[in-house]
């Protein structure tokens, strides 16, 4: 049996095939169509399996682009897909954090990866990977450096998480000649503050996963196991959590 | 992909007491409309109209021609 | 042509802005509404009322104050329409529902006012409404501080007469409010001319109890499984209900209730015996707001009550009419209105127990706690709300949303995952 989970994100766009013993996968950027970005991550993560479409036997869409292609058989969302996918990659899981472009979430799970609770952040982009993005063109740094930059870095603390005044008051930072390892700092403890007050109103719980693009900045993950005081994981596949999980729901239903 | 064009199509009354007096004698012929807004495509009044499915717009007319309602016209518009 | 041009001009409103809302409302109904299965037959009536929502009603009206009638308008289910049609005066709500008067109320409020508020001040002073042209007096309440200091910005456009509602419920609460109804009658005397008699209010009491338990028989029909009417035809009916006439509201909704009762017999529903059984509690919901109701049942599930003012919370406990004087039927109005469990009294537990036993007579399978954004009251009670219920082993999820459809998508995600995990 073969089945497939495909998640698009509104930065990225991830595939995954699975056979039952290995996952084969593929990622790139959504950019302006995610119809035409899970296409092409679809063809892909099957060209690298060796594998051609006709013999997946199942798939399943999820992520903000979910319903925007035509090729799944079943569309879910990406809250049941994370926590499913969190529990498999890092069992014994109880909480995942996911934080990814668009927004961020705190989903609470049993050991079969099934959502018990779940919340997310509100209709803005504060805390999430376009938060850092735009932060980071602001201080004229790559994403993926920030985490390098703060690190050992005593954080100053900002008052704004609002991406829009965020941005000017670090430009505002920057122009009183502050450190931008410093304001990386504080930019990664307020983000993590601010999704570890979603998590504790949740409950506190033992093993945290935190998957998501931003779960690759060690600078947010340290943020997080501070303020909750318990280990937050991050899997190695961390971006690929959410396809995984639709992966195996795919897989459940191809089983029925 | 083009997805195939369905058209509704709206009855426009002069004024509401019109309308809901066919309305009833469609409902007596079994002829399946709905009491509606009027689109703006359709009408600058802002008022009833009744909205039917292509399949019953010629039964709809003989009963326009047989209670004598006063209509306004039909309106053809392009579903969304 | 039939045109209510003429009889809106005639009420000073702005008819090139009015054209606009005009505009946007049956593309808005027919995809919320008509493009539902299987509706009962007996929605017509409403979908009329909706379809001629700034005509056939406004006119009565109109009617109803050439011959020396008085409008009230009002903004809470607190406020007693009997006392205000028992001085012969019609009482109307007046609460905004559509995104399209927020940027008119943004131009005396604050941006972060609730969406109601900020709605129904906006469509005073955009002149874009009739039915706040044609009210004569409104009617406020001090439920929030929001809505406070609206009336003094209201009151310099229209009189606004304000009620002060307690924020406890004690015995001595109760009388205040008994007290608060007594100046409003003699209020409601002043401005009609017209003196309210015990037996007149006897009466009014009779025509406002026979529109609430014809509600109650709607919302009766809703515990069926598979469920007769869907979540946002009876949205639609509790929110027609706070304008229309009621004695013609009353019979109308008995008959959809017939219908009902018929459907229910022949297991006729809606939604598929299986399908989700929500509820919605949080803040009420006016018309032409249809978002939550609409994303919920489009997602599957159906909304089978809702725990607010455009919902249970208007309808819930007649008044006792075994009244014979004034005092003892202000008596009996004061407690039965004091039963309407509001986030603005302190503590609010009647809500909480109220939810758990709607769980249970309705079937609900998770409850979806919503308030409108920037509604302090409801989204801090919803941490004791959510907490009971979570107790209770009820799955629940919170929500914060406003009129604009900005978020649309964000919300059906929300309710996806939440139904997901229902079917787990």
């Amino acid at each position: 049996m073969l089945v497939a989970g495909i998640d698009i994100g509104s930065m990225s766009t991830k595939a995954v095939i699975f056979n039952g013993q290995r996952f084969y996968k593929a990622i790139s950027p959504t950019g302006w169509s995610p119809r035409q970005a899970a296409s092409q991550v679809y063809s892909q993560v099957l060209s690298r399996s060796g594998f051609n479409q006709k013999q997946i036997d199942y798939a399943v869409a999820t992520g903000y682009g979910r319903v925007s292609i035509d090729f799944a058989d079943r569309v879910v969302t990406e809250i049941t897909c994370h926590a499913r996918g969190a529990a498999f990659l890092l069992p014994g899981t109880d909480m995942v954090i996911d934080i990814g472009g668009q927004d961020s979430k705190v989903i609470r799970t049993n050991a079969q990866g099934q959502v018990l609770d779940f919340a997310m952040n509100d209709k803005c982009a504060a805390g999430t990977g376009r938060f850092l993005q735009v932060i980071a063109a602001a201080l004229g740094v790559d994403v993926s450096d920030l985490a390098a930059l703060s690190s050992g870095q005593a954080p100053i603390t900002l008052n704004s998480m609002c991406t829009v005044f965020a941005e000017s008051e670090v430009i505002g930072l920057l122009s009183q000649g502050k450190e931008k390892g410093e304001i990386i700092a504080g930019l990664h403890q307020s983000i993590a503050r601010r999704i570890a007050g979603m998590a504790q109103r949740m409950g506190v719980l033992n093993k945290v996963t935190f998957t998501g693009g931003v779960a690759r900045n060690e600078g947010v993950r340290a943020g997080l196991e501070e303020q909750l005081g318990v280990p937050v994981l991050v899997p190695d596949d961390c971006q690929f959590a959410g396809a995984i999980g639709a992966a195996l729901l795919a897989w459940d239903s191809s089983e029925k | 992909m083009e997805e195939a064009e369905i058209y509704d199509y709206y009855i426009l009354f002069p004024n509401h007491h019109e309308g809901l007096h066919l309305h009833k004698e469609l409902k007596k012929a079994g002829v399946k409309c709905s009491i509606s807004p009027t689109p703006r495509a359709a009408s600058s009044f802002c008022g009833i109209s009744l909205l039917l499915a292509e399949e019953q717009l010629d039964a709809a007319k003989k009963v326009i021609e047989s209670c004598g309602v006063k209509i306004e016209g039909i309106a053809k518009i392009r579903r969304k | 042509m039939a045109d209510y041009r003429e009889m809106w001009d005639g009420l000073g409103m702005d008819l090139e802005k009015h054209d606009m809302l005009c505009e946007a409302l049956p593309n808005a109904f027919g995809e919320v509404y008509l493009s539902q299965k299987n509706r009962p037959e007996g929605m017509d009536y409403f979908d009329f009322v909706v379809a001629e929502i700034h005509g056939v009603r406004p006119a009565e009206l109109v009617e109803h104050k050439k011959k020396g009638g008085k409008v009230f308008g009002t903004f809470c289910v607190y406020v007693p329409d009997e006392v205000i049609f028992a001085a012969g005066a019609i009482a109307t709500g007046l609460c905004g529902g559509s995104q399209f008067w927020v940027p008119g109320g943004e131009k005396v409020l604050p941006a972060n006012t609730c969406p109601l508020i900020k709605a129904s001040v906006g469509a005073r002073l955009d002149r874009t409404c009739p039915f706040f042209r044609l009210a004569d007096i409104y009617v406020g309440e001090t439920t929030c501080d929001g809505k406070k200091k609206a009336w003094e910005i209201l009151n310099q456009d229209v009189p606004v007469y304000v009620m002060d509602i307690p924020q406890m419920k004690r015995e001595q609460d109760i009388a205040a409010w008994g007290e608060e109804i007594k100046l409003l009658l003699n209020k409601v005397e002043q401005v009609t001319g017209n003196k309210v008699t015990p037996e007149a209010l006897a009466e009014n009491i009779k025509l406002i109890n026979r529109k609430r338990e014809a509600l109650a028989r709607l919302y009766n029909t809703r515990k069926s499984s598979p469920v007769p009417i869907s979540g946002r035809d009876a949205l639609l009916i509790s929110q027609i209900a706070f304008y229309d006439d009621p004695e013609r509201f009353s019979s109308k909704t008995n008959e959809l209730c017939d219908e009902l009762e018929k459907r229910i017999a022949e297991k006729n529903g809606v939604f598929p015996a299986e399908a989700p059984r929500i509820m919605i509690t949080g803040t009420p919901m006016a018309i032409p707001n249809w978002k939550l109701h609409n994303i919920v049942e489009t997602c599957g599930a159906a909304v089978v009550v809702e725990e607010t003012c455009t919902g249970v919370r208007y309808f819930a406990n007649p008044v006792d009419e075994t009244g014979t004087t004034l005092d003892e039927q202000i008596q009996t109005l004061a407690e039965r209105y004091m039963k309407v469990n509001c986030a603005c009294f302190t503590p609010n537990q009647g809500r909480i127990d109220d939810i758990l036993r709607l769980v249970k007579e309705y079937r609900v399978d998770g409850v979806i706690d919503c308030n409108l954004q920037f509604c302090g009251l409801y989204s801090t009670e919803g941490y004791l709300v959510q907490q009971a219920l979570q107790k209770a082993g009820i799955p629940v999820m919170h929500l914060e949303t406003d009129y604009s459809e900005q978020d649309s998508e964000q919300i059906r995600t929300r309710v996806q995952a939440f139904l997901e995990m229902l079917g787990d």
